[in-house]
């Protein structure tokens, strides 16, 4: 349904700034990705952070252009949408909606919980004021928030009841297609099985596809349908998720898995997220400063994405056999 | 536990002075001894921070003050001591990882002269080592190049990185009792994992303590070794960290444990959560502040406080459902 052909995303170091950096050149966010979700598939982005997951969401609905490569939806062009009369593209943008990662800037503070929600309504449907209460109350309810938030503004609510509110201002006007970034960062336990819970029941009743953005892995082993592995803006390995969870190929992905499956205590990490500086324009594996099993190969030639089962894709010139 | 222990809290009770609004901490009491990294769990608004505030005498006074209770830290009652003697212990006996780590560096200072300058102010035989004593607990904190990050100022550095120097000022302060709130936000699982190795470190053989705020239950039973859980400003159990991860006794603490999601959470089935409370009874009724959410809750918990059951040497819990397991000889209602 979605899907991103070779993205590349650069975002030039500003020689204009007041506080020159002094960091020459440019940051490469996202680097000649594809990646694509299918109708009615939740997939699961993973990686450490820093490492693009953000930029690639937004990238494929479009909220930040690519540098580089092709987005489509259903297989047509996005520029076909954002080109064209607005209609059509109030109509795309409708059924492509975001959760943005920081419920606490991603709402307006001098709207109420109420307006808020209203206002997918009144953009996107020709409906009268007391429809859209109705739909507001009803979106209210599913989300599970109390009848009462409605007349709050966000700095009222606490971090939860703000994470639902950006779901139902998403959910509004009947999404095919919704990134959630860190939905569950910032939330207590129950509260974020709660907002889980709320995720699968509204992708099991009508069929909206996700893209998961999470460091997560157990909520994303729960939710996603397939994974995602992203490192230093390449992804490195895309498996479903039963066999990505039992069976990492890429040495990164094993890193990333037993690092989460680790206990605290005894404090022994092997770190996969020390900072190796990685020349822009060296070629190479990104991953072959830390990887247990670099080759001569390795820090030679970039590994492409390729298949390796059905549904599995890898990025490595050594796989475990 | 034969040491003495390094703070005892009994009954303390913080709120606001308007008449009639409910208490914020509401007569908690706990004793932490040397050795030991307590958890301090709970959900967002529940009170850790407040404790801890209350404690090291940083409450923010007024609205906020302490209205009953004692706090005796190293054998002193903390809360009659004179503000130049609080301030004297302030990083010799007690010391604080602020939840806020943005602000706990100023902007026009960099921030190792910062780190030095608490360093010497309080060991100021230090001097001379302490900036090498940085640069060495920052490697161990996964950070990397010290030095060059103590040359610049705070807002050159990410989150992650603030949040790391503010850890170690703190741990290089070697306070006899640190209280970390929430210190491990901003680090990802790496960094994560080097903080509590080298908080492991700190109370290994030392007499020292350290209390661990945090909302993530996992983690803090991870490396803690005893964990108290709190709910709307009381402390409802304390218990090893293994035990209540296998047997959580309070409804809460139960609710807690199985709406954590896990690798072997059944993909099938919705998860547990814990009922949230949508009539807004819980608030003014006189028994368990939990029994509006609680799926157990009998018409007792409604009307009356729960007692804090003992149930064994380092086991207690504020409940009804066990009030009838009181271990021998330590009845405290």
């Amino acid at each position: 349904m979605v899907s991103v052909e070779e993205v590349t995303k650069i975002f030039p170091a500003n020689r204009r700034s007041l506080f020159p950096s002094g960091k020459a050149g440019s940051v490469t966010a996202v680097d000649r990705v594809s990646l694509s979700v299918a109708d009615n598939e939740i997939v699961a982005l993973i990686g450490e952070s820093g490492c693009g997951k953000t930029t690639l969401g937004k990238i494929m609905l479009g909220i930040i252009p690519a540098s580089d490569g092709k987005v489509l939806f259903d297989g047509h062009r996005l520029e076909e949408f954002t080109s064209s009369g607005r209609k059509e593209y109030m109509d795309w943008r409708r059924r492509y909606q975001m959760v943005f990662q920081d419920p606490y800037s991603s709402l307006n503070p001098r709207l109420t919980v109420r307006q808020t929600l209203a206002e997918p309504f009144i953009l996107h449907t020709g409906l009268d004021t007391a429809s859209v209460r109705l739909k507001v109350d009803e979106l209210i309810w599913a989300v599970g928030l109390d009848s009462g938030v409605d007349s709050c503004l966000p700095g009222e609510l606490s971090g939860g009841q703000r994470q639902r509110v950006n779901i139902a201002r998403a959910l509004a006007c009947q999404p095919r297609f919704i990134v959630c970034d860190e939905p569950l960062a910032t939330l207590d336990a129950s509260v974020k099985s709660q907002i889980v819970n709320l995720l699968v029941g509204i992708h099991r009743q009508y069929g909206v596809s996700y893209l998961f953005i999470s460091h997560d892995l157990p909520a994303a082993r729960y939710i996603a349908d397939r994974v995602a592995v992203m490192y230093r803006g390449s992804l490195v390995e895309t498996a479903p998720t039963e066999l990505f969870f039992n069976r990492p190929r890429h040495p990164y992905s094993q890193i990333l898995l037993a690092n989460s499956h680790q206990r605290y205590r005894d404090g022994r990490l092997s770190d996969p997220s020390v900072p190796i500086t990685h020349q822009p324009g060296s070629t190479g594996c990104k991953f072959a400063g830390q990887c247990p099993r670099a080759a001569a190969v390795c820090f030679s030639a970039q590994p492409l994405l390729i298949q390796t089962e059905p549904d599995s894709f890898l990025a490595c010139h050594l796989p475990p056999g | 536990m034969n040491k003495p222990a390094i703070l005892t809290v009994e009954n303390l009770t913080v709120g606001t002075g308007d008449a009639g609004s409910e208490n914020l901490l509401d007569g908690v009491s706990a004793e932490i001894f040397p050795g030991e990294i307590v958890g301090l769990v709970g959900e967002s608004g529940c009170g850790k921070s407040l404790l801890a505030q209350a404690v090291t005498g940083l409450l923010d006074s007024p609205p906020l003050f302490v209205k009953g209770g004692r706090v005796i830290l190293e054998g002193d009652d903390w809360l009659a001591l004179e503000e130049k003697e609080k301030n004297r212990r302030r990083g010799r006996v007690v010391s604080m990882i602020w939840q806020d780590f943005h602000n706990a560096f100023n902007p026009l200072f960099t921030v190792g002269s910062q780190m030095i300058g608490i360093i010497s102010h309080i060991h100021p035989e230090r001097r001379r080592m302490a900036s090498w004593q940085c640069c060495r607990l920052l490697e161990r904190l996964n950070l990397d190049r010290p030095q060059e990050k103590l040359r610049q100022f705070p807002h050159q550095l990410s989150g992650g990185t603030r949040q790391r120097l503010a850890i170690a000022t703190a741990m290089l302060t070697e306070p006899r009792l640190l209280i970390a709130d929430e210190p491990t936000t901003a680090l990802d699982a790496g960094s994560r994992s080097a903080v509590t190795a080298a908080m492991t470190d700190f109370v290994r053989g030392q007499d020292r303590a350290i209390v661990f705020i945090s909302h993530d239950l996992t983690m803090a039973s991870d490396f803690c070794h005893r964990i108290m859980v709190m709910y709307s400003g009381k402390i409802v159990e304390t218990a090893p960290a293994g035990q209540l991860q296998r047997t959580p006794l309070h409804p809460y603490s139960k609710g807690l444990v199985s709406s954590t999601i896990t690798f072997e959470s059944d993909r099938g089935q919705p998860l547990s959560v814990i009922p949230s409370d949508r009539t807004g009874r819980s608030s003014g009724q006189p028994g368990c502040k939990f029994a509006a959410r609680c799926p157990q809750a009998a018409d007792v918990c409604r009307r009356r406080k729960p007692p804090i059951v003992k149930i064994a040497q380092e086991r207690s819990v504020a409940c009804w459902l066990h009030a009838d397991r009181e271990l021998e000889g330590h009845g405290k209602c």
